[in-house]
Parts: C-alpha cells; sequence; structure tokens
C-alpha cells in the first residue's frame, strides 16, 4: 500500500469570541490555504483540525503565535456522491469494530471525500478493509 | 545517627528542660524588651505566673507586623555591642523585619544546622554545594555555619550562575547539595539541556531544601530527577533561619529542635491550641535566643504536629511538612482548603502542568471553587472526548481528596497570567464584596 496517511494538525483554542478568527488569520497571513477544517468544540475549549497546503510551515506559524499545535495521523477517502454510499464505509469498518473517532468532509462536485480518524494502532487496517471493498484512498487532498 | 543527645531525651528531661528555659525567656523578655512588658502588662501576666509548659496558652501572640512595627532593633533584648550579626528579610509591603544574633546565637543556629545536617547522614567526609542564597536572607549562611561546625568542606555557590554552579558540581564530586526546590529543579533541567548525564556526571546522594513550599509530587520528582534523598529543612529569620526543623532519613515529619524553638499548634482564627494531629497554625516560642528572643510567634505556616516518638531515636516532636499559610486557606462552603492541596491531587495526574489558577467565588449564597489548569503539551489528545475524560478524573480526584466540588477548566499551555514568571495561584473574587 503507498503511504495514504494525511498529517492533520489540531490546534487548541479557548471556547471564546475572536479565538478562531485569530488562529486562522495567522495561516491567511502566513499565505497558507485551508483545504479542510473542523471544528469540535466542549463548553470552554475547541479542537480545530485542519489541513492546510503547508502543514509544517502552518503548525510553526501558529506555535509562534502562541498556539498549542499538535500532528496526528489520519487518512482520506473517496466515495460516490450516493445516498448509503458513507453507510457502507462505517458498516465495513464496524464489522471488524474499528471505531471512527471523528469524521469530516472536503467537498468536491460529484464525489465526497471524508476525512476519518480512527485510533492510530487501528489506520492500516481500517484502510486495507477500506480499499479490499473498492474504497478509493487517498495520497493527498 | 544524632548530633548531640538533647535530640533524644526523654519526655520528662525535654520537659523540664524547657520548662526551665522557658522561664528564663520570659524573665528576660519582661525585663528587657518594652513591648513584652506593655504587652504582659495589659494582660496582667508576670513572667512567675508561667508554672507549666501548659500555661504558655496564656501568653500574648507576636506577629511579623510587631517586628516591623519596632524597626529596626525595638525588639532586640541586648545591647548592639553585644550583636554579631544581623540579617533582614525583604519587606514587599511595609517595612523590612530585622532579626540579630548575640554570640551564643550563632553558636546554636550551627548546633542545630549541624543537627539537620546529621539527619541527612552527613560528615566531615562530605562536600556541600550550597546553593541557598547568601546575604541578607538567613538561608545560605546558616547552611554555611553548620557545615563549617561538622567540618564538612562546603563550596558557597549561592544562586544563580546555573551553567558554573553545574560545572562545579560535576569537577568537585559534591556529595551533598542545598537550595529551593525550585533552583533544583532549574539546575535539573539546565544540566539535561547542556548534555550532562545526570546519573553519571554528579556524586550527590542527598539533597537539603526549603525556603518555599513544595508538594509531595514536586520532592518525588526532585529525588527521581537527581537520584538523591530529600531532607526538608524549616525555619524562619524571626526565630533563627533554617534549622527549625528538618526531616530526616526515616521520616518525612520534620522533627522540630525543640529544646530551643517550643511549638504549638493553634487555631489561626480563635487562637485556641489545638490538640496533637490537629492541622492548624504554627506558633513558636524561642528558649534560648539571646539577640531576639520570641515570644509565640505566628509564624502563619499551617501543620500539624505529632510526638510519637522517630525510628531514627529522636524524641523532638514533629510537624508535617507545611500545607499552606494561613493566608492563603480558603473556606470553601465550610470546607478548609489549601492551594497546596490541590497541587498534591493535580500532581499525581498525567495529561496536565502543575500550573493553575484557582478562583473562588459565590454563586448565590454558595462559594463555588473552579480551577483552570493548563494542559501538559507533550501529552495532550486532539479528542475532545479524551479532554472532558481528563477534566472529569480531575473533579473526581478533587473530591476523593478535599471533599470539595471543584469546576475544571484546561486551558492551553501559557495561557494563564504570571507575575514575574511565577503564576498567581489564587483568585478569590468573594473579598472583593
Amino acid at each position: 500500500m503507498k503511504k495514504t496517511v494525511i498529517k492533520q494538525l489540531s490546534i487548541f483554542i479557548e471556547n471564546k469570541f475572536g479565538e478562531l478568527g485569530s488562529a486562522v488569520k495567522v495561516l491567511k497571513e502566513n499565505n497558507i490555504s485551508i483545504k479542510s477544517i473542523m471544528l469540535a468544540d466542549s463548553s470552554e475549549f475547541a479542537i480545530l483540525r485542519v489541513i492546510t497546503s503547508n502543514q509544517r510551515k502552518a503548525k510553526a506559524v501558529l506555535e509562534n503565535s502562541g498556539y498549542m499545535v499538535k500532528i496526528s495521523e489520519v487518512f482520506g477517502i473517496k466515495i460516490k456522491n450516493t445516498i448509503g454510499s458513507f453507510l457502507e464505509v462505517i458498516e465495513i469498518l464496524a464489522k471488524e469494530e474499528i471505531e471512527i473517532r471523528y469524521t469530516y468532509t472536503v467537498n468536491e462536485e460529484n464525489e465526497g471525500i471524508f476525512i476519518i480518524k480512527t485510533r492510530e494502532e487501528n489506520i492500516k487496517k481500517a484502510q486495507k478493509l477500506l480499499q479490499d471493498n473498492g474504497v478509493e484512498l487517498l495520497s493527498s487532498i | 545517627m544524632t548530633y548531640c543527645k538533647n535530640e533524644s531525651l526523654s519526655k520528662d528531661e525535654l520537659r523540664s528542660l524547657q520548662l526551665r528555659r522557658l522561664k528564663e525567656t520570659l524573665e528576660r523578655v519582661y525585663y528587657l524588651v518594652p513591648f513584652y512588658k506593655k504587652k504582659f502588662d495589659e494582660l496582667n501576666i508576670k513572667p512567675e505566673d508561667i508554672k507549666s509548659l501548659e500555661d504558655i496558652r496564656h501568653l500574648p501572640f507576636t506577629k511579623k507586623q510587631d517586628l516591623r512595627d519596632n524597626y529596626p532593633f525595638g525588639m532586640f533584648a541586648v545591647d548592639l555591642d553585644h550583636i554579631v550579626r544581623v540579617h533582614s528579610s525583604s519587606g514587599t509591603t511595609g517595612k523590612p523585619t530585622v532579626v540579630g544574633y548575640t554570640e551564643a546565637d550563632m553558636d546554636v543556629w550551627s548546633e542545630v544546622m549541624a543537627r539537620v545536617l546529621t539527619m541527612g547522614g552527613l560528615t566531615s567526609a562530605d562536600m556541600l554545594h550550597n546553593a541557598t542564597g547568601y546575604g541578607l536572607f538567613t538561608g545560605g549562611l546558616g547552611f554555611h555555619s553548620g557545615a563549617e561546625r561538622l567540618k564538612i568542606a562546603v563550596i558557597p555557590s549561592s544562586t544563580g550562575f546555573t551553567s558554573r554552579q553545574l560545572l562545579l558540581l560535576k569537577d568537585f564530586k559534591a556529595t551533598a547539595i542545598t537550595g529551593t526546590p525550585s533552583f533544583a529543579l532549574h539546575l535539573a533541567e539546565k544540566a539535561k539541556s547542556e548534555g550532562y548525564d545526570i546519573k553519571r556526571d554528579f556524586k550527590l546522594r542527598v539533597g537539603f531544601f526549603g525556603a518555599e513550599p513544595a508538594s509531595e509530587g514536586l520532592k518525588n520528582e526532585i529525588s527521581k530527577v537527581w537520584g538523591i534523598e530529600y531532607i526538608e529543612v524549616y525555619g524562619l529569620s524571626e526565630i533563627i533561619g533554617p534549622g527549625v526543623a528538618a526531616s530526616c532519613r526515616h521520616s518525612h515529619l520534620l522533627h522540630v529542635n525543640e529544646d530551643h524553638f517550643y511549638p504549638e499548634i493553634i487555631d489561626p482564627k480563635t487562637g485556641e491550641v489545638l490538640p496533637e494531629g490537629e492541622r492548624g497554625e504554627l506558633v513558636i516560642t524561642t528558649l534560648t535566643k539571646q539577640a531576639l528572643p520570641i515570644i509565640r510567634y505566628k509564624t502563619g505556616d499551617i501543620t500539624s504536629l505529632t510526638r510519637v516518638p522517630c525510628k531514627c531515636g529522636r524524641t523532638l516532636a514533629r510537624i508535617e511538612s507545611i500545607v499552606g499559610r494561613a493566608d492563603d486557606m480558603l473556606v470553601i462552603n465550610g470546607v478548609n482548603v489549601f492551594p497546596s492541596q490541590i497541587e498534591h491531587v493535580i500532581s499525581n495526574i498525567e495529561g496536565v502542568t502543575l500550573n493553575y489558577q484557582i478562583i473562588a467565588q459565590k454563586k448565590g449564597h454558595l462559594d463555588k471553587l473552579e480551577i483552570d489548569i493548563e494542559l501538559n503539551e507533550d501529552l495532550m489528545s486532539d479528542d475532545v472526548g479524551d479532554l472532558e475524560n481528563l477534566k472529569k478524573t480531575i473533579q473526581h480526584a478533587l473530591l476523593n481528596a478535599l471533599y470539595i466540588n471543584v469546576d475544571v477548566r484546561l486551558v492551553a499551555p501559557k495561557s494563564l497570567l504570571r507575575s514575574e514568571g511565577k503564576a498567581i495561584r489564587v483568585i478569590d473574587k468573594r473579598r472583593e464584596f
């Protein structure tokens, strides 16, 4: 299997007005484009997950601005934009008891790109299962 | 191993020695220190009214403010002619406090410090790297005098110049070190960053630490990173400096040199003497001080006292490591809470740092406690669920240990306010009303 792991940045931000804007502004000012973004929040903090045009640079400039940034490994799949296609993916993984920790999409015209996070030890297994079942894996987005 | 026989007297021997010395001290303060004559007269007490150690509870307290009010030498019981040393503590608010020593006081000081160093097993064969501050502060010179008395080679390195200190520690092969717990940690971090192999490059086997509070977690960390025994030293300049009490190799509790410094534990609010084992404010009466005898000094330190003898053979009363400051004590819905207890709970939990801020406020008629804790960058999960679980774990641990409900907020590293590099630990918003 070719290298299909995608590096995602997780940025820890406080859940208050203006925080999201100032984190994203750091990326803009450094000419980094956001390919995909997802915000997970609890009552007082939030974790902003992004995939950008230059992850290493993004991590460096964010940390320089005082943000706590972690790199975590996720993977992407490309599936048909039809009803039930994502459910099939979930079911393939569920059969092997692989839990999806979180997932988000990258929108394209006719196909859906999903970014999926499983427990780290399950990434390879999940990818193989999906590939064996005809799901297209992405090497990058 | 003890340094002198007064450390292991029988209960009766110790008590009669203490009573004799107390009576002498009361005679001296009443006739030589106008401040005490006035206080005793106001309470209608004469020195001869004190017939037993228990009678000490009838005597007035001395507070830090009394020393300030009598700045600089008003509380001295001897002429300046007989003073051989003066130390002073910084006055963060108002005037500094000034303490003086006669030759006899210096002798007592070096004796109790020799006892402390002996508690850590030091002999003349050892070398002591004294990284406690020298100068007006009593710490450095206190350790110095004890080491000289035991004929220990002492390196008067004081604080600062971390890189040079590491070089000397390695090349001189010191076997013991002194300092504040925070300096010990700072030295270890610096050693790592400069590429030292701590266990191989240094020959330290014991450290004597004091002058600032340290949680059990912090002490264990220092012991582990340096591979040394941790001896805790307690003291305050108003009483003598370091050497009032220290832990030994057999006990985390600190032996009080009570043949010189008589300890009591009182309720900080009512002033009543508390029974053995109960936590309250430590109050000390000096029994042998010549220049600056002090009656029932309110240390502001919260601890408890036990008279159960130690395995080491010393019969002196022992106090637990200082739990907090009487001023820092928070009363949350009737439960007494010290920031140090909270710190102790946090130190046992993986994933967070010891940078925290406690905020007490009123919610209706009830007190509400909130704690902001900075996450540990290296151990942080990017999963909201994991972080919520971490938060619950901390809240549960605090409820179990301290019987208080706390709102825990996890915050990003380095996000809490710091003043001069140190985090502001407690914000009590209730005091504003």
